[in-house]
């Protein structure tokens, strides 16, 4: 069974041990968009101590990523210094692309991502985009993304087909993406 | 099965010098084999103590024997770190997979009279084989996943 979880009900998740100590709260998940696989979460503190932790958590360090919780082995899983994290988060549309806009190669607009969704099962990676109406559309879509041509922090560049691949909702991506993969493999 | 809730009130008695040490009010647990690690026990004054299970010398219908006063910790002793602390108290608290799924809240508890093991965990979302206990923290209590 696959779970479908969104980015924004991740964020604010917390980040609890095996041993049941929550040590901080989800504030962003940073992940590649042209792959599609979560790299890190950038992390906030809990309680009195809430605000910005100075401290991230790698995605090969997390062990596994839940509807309620991000779980880790221990509190050693957060990296300390977070270099490698800072340089994925200032990569090109890593740090958000909620708010970017969808642009076919063709140049229709599809929508502004509102949403990213994420299979949570296996390995989690991003399977697509929950993409606000549009005035031609007027409707909220879900959007899947194999490979988008390009990425930067105000728009993403899908290949033209993406827009006869759309979904009600996030349980229909996998189809969708199938769809879409099949079509691009025709094209290539 | 014997559940926790059920001797939650009863005496505890030292059988070294037959004096009444206290109540049972809570307990912790610890896992691999999970059991029973620490009673807490209501005594006299403000603070409760601590008195690990393998001071019990027998868990009785009316009263619990432990050989001494001589395990009884003061709580305030105790590091929120460590095992035994109230903090990490299993009642009222949710339950977590290791997936990071939520699994309701411990209910109760039902365990072994005999050597304290933990036969499960009675959540509001149904039964958990105590075998499958990985830790209980300050926040959570985390189970391994079924099947």
């Amino acid at each position: 069974m696959s779970t479908y979880l969104r980015a924004r009900e991740i964020s604010q998740e917390p980040v609890v041990t095996l041993a049941g100590e929550d040590v901080a709260r989800v504030k962003d998940i940073v992940f590649d968009p042209m792959r599609g696989s979560i790299t890190c979460f950038t992390l906030s503190g809990q309680g009195l101590l809430a605000g910005p932790l100075k401290r991230a958590l790698l995605w090969k360090k997390v062990h596994a990523l839940g509807p309620d919780a991000v779980m880790i082995r221990d509190e050693a899983s957060l990296e300390d210094d977070d270099e490698a994290a800072r340089e994925r988060i200032d990569a090109p549309g890593g740090g958000s692309v909620i708010g970017a806009r969808v642009i076919t190669e063709d140049g229709t607009a599809l929508g502004t991502i509102t949403d990213v969704i994420i299979e949570a099962s296996g390995t989690p990676r991003v399977i697509g985009y929950e993409v606000g109406p549009t005035a031609r559309t007027g409707q909220t879509v879900f959007l899947p993304v194999i490979k988008p041509k390009s990425v930067s922090g105000e728009m993403m560049v899908v290949p033209a087909c993406t827009a006869d691949f759309t979904a009600g909702d996030p349980a229909g991506l996998p189809a969708a993406a199938e769809g879409l993969r099949r079509r691009l493999e025709q094209e290539a | 099965m014997m559940l926790f809730s059920t001797t939650q009130g009863r005496t505890v008695v030292a059988l070294s010098t037959a004096e009444r040490l206290g109540t049972i009010a809570a307990c912790t647990l610890a896992p691999s084999p999970a059991h029973i690690s620490a009673l807490h026990l209501k005594t006299r004054g403000r603070h409760g103590h601590i008195m690990l299970w393998k001071n019990v010398h027998s868990f009785g219908e009316d009263a619990v024997t432990v050989r001494s006063a001589e395990g009884l910790k003061p709580e305030k002793e105790l590091d929120s770190a460590e095992e035994a602390h109230k903090s990490h108290d299993p009642l009222g608290k949710r339950v977590l997979t290791e997936a990071g799924e939520s699994m309701g809240t411990v209910e109760d508890i039902d365990f072994d009279e005999q050597d304290g093991s933990l036969r499960a965990l009675l959540t509001t979302e149904g039964k958990v084989p105590g075998d499958r206990l990985m830790g209980v923290g300050s926040y959570a209590v985390v189970v391994h996943r079924p099947g």
